[in-house]
């Protein structure tokens, strides 16, 4: 029994361990090319929405905005353009998605390009958005932290300029509406 | 003694003056490049030019402008702009955005205290430009309110579209 004891601790400190793990496997994927001058990095710091959301005015949609960001908590964007082999980078980062963490909230495929979004909840709040769209000359990685309002989201679509940011725009309220498109010209 | 008083209280405040840009500007300001300081009395003159009240308010919020420009090849060594973020980790000046497009990077930072932005830092690095722009201030949120009402309205007029400076980020553009 003692011995199990003393096992006890060792056996949380290793769970501690995978559970972080599970976690920083999209960061390492961000890190691993977060150098890359083939990728553009973006990085919007809480402090950044903090500072967006403090700001009060009779200006309609900037009040909209506010509204979206006020409970962000960070946002990261890995994007590249014009890069070979797109869809190889997608893949990759498709087997970095730990399926147990995330849950999939939609998926299109239309000809050669693949969208996908993923969400990361703890009861009925979203902690975490994963979008990842791949196409043979084109990828990006994009990840919101933080209190997440899909409705809100799709609002923000309309004001990121970033190259895939548009798909938000395809999330509409309720995780549990799931979408999955296949063009009928998608061969991929 | 009042000698040694003197020294003390000149050596505070040269350490306080070099801690204002963390010693990055002090230490290349003399090289071949253009690196200028506008003080508060030129800012406060400047703004009796400018129409808008607005406008002017904000102006005159602002204590100082550091800018540092070097063109061709910058001489700021890595070691400097380690040392630079440990300081402005130190002094709670926080990254606000980084974007890094090719070569170039791009980063600003916000030290917020009272409701108010203090000190705004932008930083531009690639392999021939570094720029360095400090601004030091007492920047009110609620004077940034009215700036963005006041030119909020005037796109609205024009038919585009509001987008925020501030979420709009320029990925493709730089």
């Amino acid at each position: 029994m003692k011995k199990h004891l003393f096992l006890l601790p060792a056996f949380f400190l290793a769970a501690m361990f995978n559970l972080s793990a599970q976690n920083d496997a999209i960061t390492r994927f961000f890190e691993k090319y977060v150098d890359d001058e083939r990728f553009t990095v973006v990085y919007v710091s809480p402090k950044m929405f903090q500072l967006v959301s403090k700001i009060e005015t009779d200006d309609e949609e900037w009040n909209k905005v506010r509204e979206v960001v006020k409970d962000l908590g960070g946002l990261r964007v890995l994007a590249a353009d014009s890069i070979e082999d797109g869809l190889k980078y997608y893949k990759d980062a498709l087997s970095k998605v730990p399926a147990n963490e995330y849950e999939e909230l939609l998926t299109v495929r239309d000809g050669k390009e693949n969208v996908r979004i993923w969400v990361k909840d703890t009861g009925n709040i979203i902690e975490e958005l994963l979008l990842l769209v791949g196409s043979p000359d084109q990828f990006v990685l994009l990840s919101f932290t933080g209190k997440i309002d899909l409705d809100k989201i799709s609002e923000l679509s309309k004001t990121l300029d970033i190259d895939g940011a548009e798909h938000l725009g395809k999330l509409k309220s309720g995780k549990d509406e799931k979408v999955k498109i296949d063009s009928e010209d998608g061969k991929n | 003694m009042k000698t040694i008083a003197i020294s003390f209280c000149l050596a505070i405040t040269a350490l306080s003056i070099q801690a204002q840009d963390y010693g990055l500007y002090w230490k290349y300001k003399d090289y071949d490049g253009v690196a200028l300081t506008i003080p508060s009395a030129a800012i406060d003159i400047g703004s009796w030019f400018v129409d808008e009240k607005t406008d002017r308010v904000l102006l005159r919020r602002v204590n100082k402008v550091r800018v540092m420009v070097f063109e061709d090849a910058s001489p700021v060594k890595k070691k400097d702009l380690k040392k630079f973020d440990r300081r402005a980790k130190r002094k709670h000046l926080d990254d606000l955005v980084y974007v890094r497009d090719g070569k170039t990077h791009v980063r600003i930072m916000a030290k917020e205290k009272r409701k108010a932005i203090r000190k705004v830092v932008v930083l531009v690095q690639s392999p021939d430009a570094f720029v360095l722009v400090s601004v030091k201030g007492h920047l009110r949120l609620d004077d940034i309110n009215r700036i963005i009402e006041k030119y909020g309205n005037e796109k609205k007029k024009d038919g585009e579209p509001i987008v925020p400076p501030s979420v709009k980020i320029p990925v493709y553009r730089i």
